[in-house]
């Protein structure tokens, strides 16, 4: 069986609803957060010529996904579909952060690849599934959020 | 005199007086994140009536006309652009600002009902109610059109010959309003939906710049100083320059320059002392800059549908196959592109980096441009799509690949700004390699609007 695009993965993770959703996405960022933790520990270790590079790498990721994470609870706790939908652009646009960062150092570099995969296709349904232009799919995602 | 700095972007940040809530306090943070705080923010409503146009005839200040040119204008407009190039900085320093900023209204609604069907956005409906107005409203409309192509004439005759009315002030200050007015030449020979609003701030923000600029060089009778010729070629300009003493318009010219203005005053993150410590490449007088916060990105444009979808699809992205001993295309990676990336030979051409920490020359990253860092962030900003968060930048290296390497090339796709309701518009031209692959030519160099860098 064929592996199934990034479009077709998105398209079958909408079907989920959008609660859902959020609430992987949530788990998923919590996921994220603690590998990079992991890897801020990991980074004090290395030898001097590679800890600053691979910290300075840590802590801005920790700081970026730390304030996507409060926003993607607030956007819940508030049933605020453009919250959410602003917060699951911000999260996928890690893709190119990580895309550009140098983490082959760390110890559980593949989970933390497949954790942000997943994110990144987590992200995608949502902010495909809210259009914030549309007034009737705001009504729509707000009602999906109670 | 107050200051009166606005947002720099159509809805702004809460330091604006709310215009619901005149009393409150403005804020001087964005926080447009929080629901409780969007609440107090006037949005525009999805419809305008007749009486939207007296209200801005009627309108008694900014904070009202505001969210009145925001409904009938659009988000996105060039017209709404221009308001806020002029009052950001402009308000409460220009004496009649007010009636100036309801004269671009009135003309981009003049624009609206008379200019070609695609140029609208207002559906066949409300085109009909358009002409209405226009029948009704036709002579002060047509009046505000006259005098704002009068002032777009003497805007483009100060800027094509500065020389002719500054004299001195033009001297001393050559650099930087030579940068900045090509910027504002070349914006506006690359129209686009994405960034309309941003060409019509810019030609606000040169508008202002000029009045303010001639102000320094107008007397206390309102004539021009010894050494400045032509001021009575532009009076609609000199006319907003006397309604400016020029003591405030030399401080406003000294203390914000204007892109400070601009970018609404966000201010700096403070680095980890890992990332600090690093920030200061090795046997170089220069340093990267910090990262910013709490800004909207230079270079970043209200959000449309049109860049809603672009970001749908760019996200849904898959990457296509690499052919044997071809470089393969990470499938995150290829989201980042905003349209299906090409295999391209880049064998022998130069190619470049901006980066916001120093790299080890040979384990350089995978993100790469074939053109060299414009001259003024924005450009950088808007069109590679980097936000504020990865990269405060501030240098840039260079590479030539060597012969016969393949990259994966295309425009950047656009990236949603640091604030909700703004996007890094991309199209820029995208470079990717796996990391590594190309070797730095040298240290890093200073990214060209890196201005503390000497």
């Amino acid at each position: 069986m064929a592996t199934p695009t990034k479009a077709e993965r998105i398209e079958s993770l909408k079907k989920q609803g959008l609660k859902a959703l959020a609430s992987q996405l949530e788990d998923l960022a919590a996921r994220l957060m603690s590998l990079l933790s992991q890897a801020d520990a990991e980074a004090r270790r290395l030898p001097v010529e590679q800890q600053e590079g691979a910290q300075a790498f840590a802590q801005t990721a920790i700081g970026i996904v730390r304030e996507y994470q409060n926003r993607l609870m607030q956007s819940m706790l508030e049933r605020d579909p453009k919250g959410l939908e602003w917060t699951a652009g911000q999260f996928g646009s890690l893709a190119r952060f990580f895309g550009d960062e140098d983490y082959r150092w760390f110890s559980r570099r593949d989970e933390l690849d497949n954790v942000l995969d997943h994110l990144l296709d987590v992200a995608a349904a949502i902010f495909a599934s809210i259009n914030t232009f549309d007034p009737a799919s705001l009504e729509s995602a707000r009602e999906a959020l109670s | 005199m107050a200051s009166g700095r606005i947002p720099s972007g159509p809805w702004g940040p809460s330091q604006f007086r709310d215009p619901v809530q005149p009393d409150r306090d403005p804020q001087r943070s964005f926080n447009w994140g929080s629901p409780a705080a969007r609440q107090h923010i006037q949005r525009p409503a999805p419809a305008t009536d007749f009486t939207s146009i007296w209200q801005i005839v009627r309108a008694d200040s900014w904070e009202a006309l505001k969210p009145l040119a925001l409904t009938v204008l659009g988000p996105e407009s060039h017209m709404l652009g221009f308001c806020f190039g002029v009052a950001e900085g402009g308000w409460g320093v220009i004496e009649g600002l007010l009636g100036f900023l309801q004269m671009i209204v009135l003309n981009g609604i003049y624009q609206k009902i008379h200019g070609p069907w695609g140029m609208s956005s207002w559906d066949p409906i409300s085109r009909w109610e358009s002409q209405a107005w226009d029948y009704l409203l036709h002579s002060r409309l047509e009046e505000a059109h006259r005098q704002f192509r009068q002032l777009m004439d003497e805007l483009h005759l100060v800027v094509s010959n500065p020389r002719e009315f500054f004299g001195n002030v033009w001297n001393s200050e050559v650099n930087e309003y030579s940068q900045k007015w090509k910027r504002y030449t070349w914006l506006l020979k690359h129209p686009s939906i994405a960034n309309e609003f941003q060409r019509g701030r810019l030609e606000g923000q040169t508008a202002l710049e000029v009045v303010l600029l001639l102000a320094t060089v107008i007397d206390g009778v309102g004539l021009a100083v010894k050494g400045v010729k032509a001021i009575g070629d532009l009076p609609a300009l000199a006319r907003l320059a006397r309604g400016v003493t020029k003591e405030e318009a030399e401080a406003l010219l000294k203390a914000r320059r204007f892109e400070d203005l601009r970018t609404g005053g966000g201010g700096t993150v403070e680095e980890p002392p890992v990332a600090a410590a690093r920030s200061k490449p090795a046997s170089s007088s220069w340093k990267f800059l910090p990262k910013q916060t709490g800004r909207i990105e230079p270079g970043a444009v209200p959000g449309t549908p049109e860049l809603k979808q672009a970001m749908v699809e760019a996200e849904a992205r898959t990457a296509p196959t690499a052919p044997d001993g071809s470089p393969v295309l990470p499938a995150r990676d290829a989201t980042t592109f905003g349209a299906t990336p090409k295999l391209t030979d880049i064998g022998g051409k130069k190619l470049y980096r901006v980066i916001g920490r120093a790299e080890e020359p040979t384990n350089t990253g995978s993100y790469w441009s074939l053109d060299p860092p414009p001259t003024i962030e924005d450009e950088w900003r808007g069109s590679a799509a980097v936000k504020d968060a990865w990269n405060g930048d501030g240098g840039y290296i260079t590479a030539t690949a060597p012969d016969g390497l393949k990259a994966w090339t295309g425009p950047a796709a656009p990236q949603p700004a640091a604030v909700e309701g703004y996007v890094l518009p991309g199209g820029g031209n995208q470079v990717y390699v796996p990391r590594g692959t190309l070797i730095a030519d040298g240290p890093p160099q200073p990214t060209p609007w890196n201005t503390g860098a000497k």
